[in-house]
C-alpha cells in the first residue's frame, strides 16, 4: 500500500478547507456520485420492462436479452456506487487524521500556562470521539448531497415524466415529513449538547479512577468510588436516551408521513393502467420510485441530525484548530558564555492568586553551582519554574543581558535544562525516554547516573519499556532516567 | 457466560425490564408480520384490477395499503424506541461492572497498561458496543425473522420459486460472513491503535513540563503522526470491504429478479404464477435484500462493536486479586494496638518479566518496633511495602499480620490498619478536605482538621479563601513539601496502628523533616512505623534497620549493631556526614 502522508492544513478552522485539501478524492466522489445517482433510475425502469415483457408474453429470447441487459446495467451502476463509497470513506479517513494532527499540534503548541489548565479526559473526548462524530457528519453530508439530493431529483424528474399530476399530488407529503424532521432537530440538538458534555465529565472521572486506582484501593474506597460512578452513569444514561430516542425512533414515522401520498399513486396510477395510459410495468416502476423517494425523505432527518451532531462536535474542536505551528529551531545565544541576573523577581503559579516569590534578586556567573534551600512552601520550586520561562513573571530575569521572556521558547529550551520532582517519563523504551527522538549513544550518560547495573538486569536492555509514567521502574530508577535525559 | 461481561449485562438488564422486553417482542412480531402484507395487496391489485382492467375496489385496496404502512410505522417506532432505551441501560451496566472489576483487578494490571488505553476501553469500546443495539445485532435478529416470513410468503405463491429463493440464501450468507471475518481482523488492530492515540494525548498532557522544557513538541508530534498513519492504513483496508459489500448485494438482487422473470417467461412458464405474484415476489425479494444491505451499511459499526466486545470481555477476564475474607475486621486482626507482629515467611516475588525482585525473604518484625528498610534504588523496598499492604501477591511464601495472611484482608478494612505514604502524592479531583478524606464520608471534619494539625498544615489551609472547602485547582496548588505533608495527613486521618512511610522526607527541608520525624516519634508509642529511607541519618531513630541487597535481606539489626558489624552501613553513614557538612 502506498504510504499516505498526513500533512498539516492551512486555516484548519474553516471546515470547507478539508474538502479543498483532498481535491482529487473529492473530484472522484463528484464524478461517481453523479454517475451512480442519475443512472440509478434505470433500475426500476428496466424492472418495469421485465414485467411488461411477461405480460405481453414475449419469447424466451427477448426476455433473456432483457434480463441480461438488466443485470449488466445494475452491475455498471453498482460499480460506480462502489467507487463513490470507497472514495468517500478515504476522504473521511484522511480528514480524521488531518484533524487529529492539527488538534495535537495546537495542544502541544499551547503555552505551558494554558496547558496545565486543560482537562485530560475532556481533551481526549474532543480529539477522539468528537473528531469521529464531526467527520462522520462530513462524510454523510458529502454522501447525501448525491445519494439524497441528486437521487431524489432524478427520481422526481423521472416520475414527472411518467405523470405530472400524480407526481405533484402524491409527493406533496414528502416535504412535510422533511419539515417535521427539521423542526425536531432543534430539540435533539439541545439534548445532544447536554449528553456530550456529560460524556466528557464521565471520561474525566474514569481517568481519575484509573490513574489513582491504587490509592483508592489501599484506602478501601474503590466500592464507594464505583457507587458514585454509578450515580453519574445513571445521569448520563438519561441524557443519552433523550438525545437518541427522537433520532432513532422517528424515522418510521417520517416514512409513514412521506408515504401518505401512496393512496393517490395507487388509485390514480391504477386507474391510468385500467384506462390504458400506463402498462403494468410502468405502474410497478412508478411505485418503486415513489417508495424510494419517500424512504430517502424519511432518512433525511437522520442526515440533518448527523450534520447537526457534527456541528456540535465541530464547535467543540474548533477552538483547538489553529494554524500549524512549529518552533523555529534557530538558537540565537552565546553557547560559550552565560551569566544570569535576577532583579526584583515576582512570580506566582498560573492558577494561583498569590505571589509565591516576591522581590528576589541575585546574579550568577558562568560555572557557578547554586543550591537553593529553605522551608517547604517557601518558593524553591517556584523559583525553578520562573527560571524555565514557561510561565509569566514580573521583574527581570536576564541571561546574557537579554530578558528571558524575549527569548524564543526553543532558545530557552536549549539554554535551560530542568528536572522536576517527577521525572515525567513516557510509556516508551528507556532509550527513547532519554534521547527523545535523537540517535545518540547513551552508554556514557547511563554510566553517569549509575544505571548500567540496573540495565544489566533487564533482558531488553535500553529497549525495555518503562510503562505508563515509568511505573515498571522503581522510583529511584525513574529519577535516574529523568536525570540521564536532562544531562 | 461467566466471563462474558456483555452477556452478563444483557441478562441483568433483561431481568430488570421484563415488561419492556414483552413490549419489544410484540413490536418486533408486529413489524415482521405487517411488513409482509403490502406485497400481497400489490399482488391483488395487479391480478384483480390492473391485468383484467377493472377498477372494482381499487380505492379500498389503496386505503388498505396505506393503513398497513401506518401499522408498520407504529410498530417500527416502538421497536426503535425500546431498543434505544435498552441499549443505553446495557451500556450503563457494562460500564458499572467494569468499574467494579477495576476495584478487584490484580495490581500489576496497572503497571502493564497505560491509563489512556484503559480509559478508552471504558469510553470508546463501550460506546461502540452500544451500536449493536441501535443498528446492529438486534436489527439482524429481526431481519432474520423477516427473511423467514418472506421465504414463507414466496413459497405460498409457488414452492418452486420458494426453493429458488432458498438456494440463494446460503450464497448471501457466505458473502456476508466472508466480509465480516475480513473486516473484524482489521478492526481489532484499529481499536488497539485508537487506544494508542488516546494514550499519547493523555501522556503529552501529563508530561507537558518536560516536553516544553526540552522543546520536544516536534518529537511528540512525529510519534503521534506515526500512530495516525498506522490507524489510517488499517482503516483503508476496512474501506474496500465496506465499500464493495452493498454493491455486490445489489447485483445479486438483480440476478435473482432476472431468474424469477426468466423462470416465469414464455408459454412454458416453469413457475405457473400470475403476473401479480411475479411483481409481489420481486417486491418481496427486494425486501429480502434490504436488511442484508443495511447490514452492509452498518458492517463497519458492527465490526467495531464486535471488537469492542472482545476488548471489554478481555478486560473483564483479567485475573483478580485473591478472594478476600470479607468477615475479617480491623478490630479482629489487631485487637491491641501495641501488639502488631509482621512476618515474612520465605517470600519471593517477581513482576511479569520473570525477574526476581525479592527472593526468599524471612523477617519477623516485633511489636512496636520501628523498622527502617534501606538499600540501593530498585532493590525492591517499595515492592516490599506493596506486599505488606496486600496489593501485590508473592509467588511464594506468605506475609502475615498477627498470623493473618495480608492478602485476605478486605480493602475496606485496610485504611483502619495501614497508613501508607507513597513516594509521590496523587491529587484527586475535589476540595482540600477531600484530598485527606478521599471522599470517604465516614471521616468527619474534626478528624480531617486533627490530621492537618498533626502535620502542621491546618493554619495554612485555614488561611485559604474557603479553608478546607477550597477546590484544588491544579498540580501546582500545593508545593512539593506541602503535598508530602498532605500525604501524611491522608495516611493518618483514620489513626491506623501501622504506618508505612516510603521516602517521606525526600521532598522536605531539614527543619520540616525534623519536625515530622519528631512528631512521628512522639506518635510512635501508638504506632508501629515501617519506613524506607535513602538518607541513613533519619534512620538512627529506628529500632531496627533491614538492609536489602540482590533481592535478599543482607543484614538486619539495630543501628548500633550494624555500625559495628556492617561495612556498607558504616561507610554510607560516614559518606553522608561528609556531604552534609
Amino acid at each position: 500500500m502506498k504510504k499516505i502522508a498526513i500533512e498539516p492544513l492551512q486555516q484548519p478552522d474553516r471546515i470547507i478547507n478539508y474538502w479543498k485539501k483532498e481535491k482529487l478524492v473529492v473530484a472522484f466522489i463528484i464524478v461517481f456520485g453523479l454517475g451512480f445517482n442519475i443512472a440509478t433510475v434505470l433500475g426500476p425502469i428496466y424492472q418495469g420492462k421485465l414485467i411488461d415483457a411477461l405480460l405481453r408474453g414475449y419469447g424466451m429470447h427477448t426476455v433473456s436479452k432483457l434480463a441480461v441487459t438488466f443485470i449488466l446495467l445494475i452491475s455498471a451502476i453498482q460499480f460506480m456506487r462502489y467507487l463513490k463509497r470507497f472514495y468517500i470513506r478515504r476522504f473521511a479517513n484522511k480528514t480524521i487524521a488531518t484533524m487529529r494532527l492539527m488538534i495535537y499540534n495546537n495542544i502541544i503548541g499551547k503555552s505551558y500556562v494554558d496547558l496545565i489548565n486543560e482537562n485530560t479526559g475532556d481533551l481526549m473526548t474532543r480529539a477522539l470521539s468528537d473528531v469521529d462524530l464531526c467527520v462522520e457528519g462530513m462524510r454523510k453530508f458529502t454522501t447525501e448531497i448525491f445519494d439524497t439530493g441528486v437521487l431524489m431529483a432524478s427520481y422526481f424528474v423521472s416520475m414527472l415524466y411518467y405523470d405530472v399530476k400524480i407526481t405533484i399530488l402524491g409527493a406533496l407529503f414528502i416535504p412535510a415529513a422533511m419539515m417535521i424532521a427539521e423542526k425536531l432537530k432543534n430539540i435533539i440538538y439541545k439534548y445532544s449538547i447536554a449528553y456530550r458534555s456529560k460524556s466528557s465529565v464521565i471520561t474525566g472521572m474514569t481517568f481519575d479512577y484509573i490513574e489513582n486506582a491504587m490509592l483508592y484501593r489501599i484506602s478501601g474506597l474503590e466500592v464507594q468510588a464505583a457507587d458514585k460512578y454509578s450515580l453519574e452513569l445513571d445521569d448520563l444514561q438519561n441524557k443519552a436516551i433523550k438525545a437518541n430516542i427522537f433520532e432513532n425512533a422517528m424515522q418510521p414515522i417520517y416514512n409513514v408521513i412521506a408515504m401518505l401520498g401512496v393512496i393517490i399513486v395507487i388509485y390514480w396510477g391504477g386507474t391510468k393502467v385500467i384506462e390504458g395510459g400506463w402498462s403494468v410495468g410502468n405502474f410497478s416502476t412508478y411505485m418503486i420510485m415513489f417508495a424510494a423517494l419517500a424512504t430517502k425523505a424519511s432518512k433525511a432527518a437522520k442526515l440533518f441530525n448527523s450534520v447537526q451532531k457534527s456541528q456540535i462536535s465541530w464547535q467543540r474542536i474548533k477552538p483547538y484548530l489553529g494554524e500549524y505551528k512549529s518552533k523555529d529551531p534557530v538558537p540565537n545565544f552565546d553557547e560559550d558564555h552565560t551569566d544570569l541576573v535576577i532583579e526584583n523577581l515576582r512570580f506566582q503559579y498560573p492558577e494561583g492568586k498569590e505571589d509565591i516569590i516576591s522581590n528576589i534578586s541575585l546574579s550568577a556567573r558562568q560555572g557557578e553551582i547554586i543550591g537553593v534551600t529553605g522551608p517547604i512552601a517557601s518558593g524553591k520550586t517556584a523559583l525553578g519554574q520562573a527560571l524555565l520561562g514557561l510561565s509569566p513573571y514580573l521583574g527581570s530575569i536576564r541571561i546574557d543581558g537579554k530578558e528571558l521572556r524575549d527569548y524564543s521558547e526553543y532558545e530557552r529550551s536549549q539554554m535551560i535544562s530542568y528536572l522536576g520532582h517527577s521525572p515525567q517519563l513516557l510509556s516508551d523504551t528507556i532509550y527513547n525516554n532519554i534521547t527523545l527522538g535523537g540517535d545518540e549513544d547513551i552508554t556514557a550518560v547511563l554510566q553517569d547516573v549509575c544505571f548500567e547495573e540496573d540495565l544489566g538486569a533487564m533482558p531488553d536492555g535500553a529497549d525495555t519499556l518503562v510503562g505508563s509514567s515509568g511505573i515498571r521502574l522503581s522510583g529511584g530508577q525513574q529519577a535516574r532516567i529523568g536525570l540521564a535525559r536532562t544531562l | 457466560m461467566k466471563n462474558d461481561l456483555v452477556k452478563i449485562a444483557l441478562a441483568k438488564v433483561v431481568r430488570q425490564n421484563k415488561g419492556i422486553i414483552a413490549l419489544l417482542i410484540i413490536a418486533v412480531l408486529g413489524v415482521v408480520l405487517t411488513s409482509l402484507i403490502p406485497p400481497q395487496i400489490l399482488k391483488i391489485i395487479i391480478d384483480r384490477n390492473l391485468v383484467p382492467k377493472s377498477s372494482d375496489g381499487l380505492l379500498y385496496l389503496a386505503a388498505l395499503y396505506l393503513g398497513t404502512l401506518l401499522f408498520i410505522g407504529v410498530f417500527d417506532f416502538l421497536k426503535e424506541a425500546i431498543l434505544t432505551i435498552l441499549g443505553q441501560k446495557i451500556t450503563t451496566r457494562i460500564r458499572l461492572e467494569m468499574m467494579y472489576k477495576l476495584g478487584k483487578i490484580k495490581t500489576r494490571y496497572f503497571s502493564a497498561h497505560e491509563s489512556g488505553t484503559v480509559v478508552s476501553r471504558f469510553t470508546n469500546d463501550v460506546e461502540a458496543i452500544n451500536t449493536l443495539f441501535t443498528s446492529g445485532v438486534v436489527g439482524m435478529i429481526i431481519s432474520s425473522f423477516k427473511i423467514i416470513g418472506i421465504v414463507v410468503s414466496i413459497w405460498l405463491f409457488s414452492y418452486k420459486l420458494g426453493m429458488v429463493t432458498l438456494l440463494f440464501l446460503p450464497i448471501i450468507y457466505a458473502i456476508t460472513r466472508l466480509f465480516q471475518i475480513r473486516m473484524l481482523k482489521a478492526q481489532i488492530i484499529n481499536r488497539i491503535l485508537v487506544g494508542k492515540v488516546n494514550n499519547h494525548i493523555a501522556e503529552s498532557l501529563n508530561n507537558v513540563l518536560m516536553i516544553k522544557s526540552f522543546s520536544k513538541e516536534q518529537y511528540m508530534e512525529q510519534n503521534f503522526t506515526g500512530y495516525l498513519r498506522e490507524n489510517f492504513q488499517t482503516l483503508e483496508k476496512v474501506n474496500f470491504y465496506d465499500a464493495v459489500f452493498s454493491p455486490i448485494i445489489q447485483v445479486l438482487r438483480a440476478i435473482v429478479i432476472s431468474c424469477i422473470v426468466l423462470l416465469s417467461a414464455g408459454k412454458i412458464s416453469l413457475l405457473g404464477i400470475s403476473l401479480g405474484m411475479v411483481a409481489a415476489s420481486i417486491e418481496l425479494i427486494s425486501n429480502l435484500f434490504e436488511p442484508v444491505e443495511n447490514l452492509g451499511m452498518e458492517l463497519q459499526n458492527i465490526q467495531q462493536a464486535v471488537s469492542g466486545v472482545g476488548r471489554v470481555n478481555e478486560f473483564y477476564r483479567e485475573p483478580e486479586d485473591e478472594e478476600k475474607n470479607e468477615k475479617l475486621t480491623a478490630a479482629q486482626i489487631i485487637p491491641d494496638r501495641s501488639a502488631i507482629c509482621i512476618r515474612f515467611d520465605r517470600v519471593s516475588f517477581q513482576y511479569e518479566n520473570n525477574l526476581d525482585i525479592l527472593k526468599d525473604i524471612n523477617i519477623t518484625l516485633d511489636p512496636q518496633e520501628n523498622v527502617a528498610f534501606v538499600g540501593r534504588t530498585g532493590v525492591g523496598k517499595s515492592t516490599l511495602f506493596k506486599l505488606i499492604l496486600g496489593l501485590l501477591q508473592p509467588q511464594q511464601g506468605v506475609i502475615t499480620l498477627n498470623g493473618i495472611d495480608v492478602c485476605s484482608i478486605p480493602n475496606r478494612e485496610k485504611r483502619k490498619i495501614y497508613g501508607y505514604v507513597d513516594q509521590s502524592f496523587h491529587l484527586i479531583k475535589g476540595t482540600v478536605a477531600e484530598q485527606i478524606s478521599l471522599q470517604d464520608e465516614s471521616i468527619g471534619r474534626e478528624q480531617i482538621e486533627a490530621a492537618l494539625q498533626y502535620v502542621g498544615m491546618l493554619g495554612y489551609v485555614e488561611s485559604l479563601e474557603k479553608g478546607l472547602d477550597t477546590e484544588v485547582s491544579g498540580d501546582t496548588f500545593f508545593s512539593q513539601g506541602q503535598k508530602q505533608l498532605l500525604a501524611i495527613a491522608r495516611a493518618i486521618v483514620t489513626d491506623p496502628p501501622l504506618l508505612l512511610l516510603d521516602e517521606i522526607t525526600a521532598n522536605l527541608d531539614s527543619i520540616t523533616e525534623e519536625r515530622i520525624v519528631s512528631v512521628m516519634q512522639k506518635a510512635s508509642q501508638a504506632h508501629t512505623i515501617l519506613s524506607i529511607s535513602h538518607r541513613l541519618s533519619s534512620v538512627i531513630s529506628s529500632d531496627k534497620v533491614v538492609i536489602l541487597e540482590n533481592c535478599r535481606v543482607k543484614n538486619a539489626g539495630s543501628p548500633e549493631v550494624l555500625m559495628q558489624n556492617d561495612d556498607w552501613y558504616r561507610s554510607h553513614i560516614t559518606l553522608e556526614k561528609l556531604t552534609w557538612k
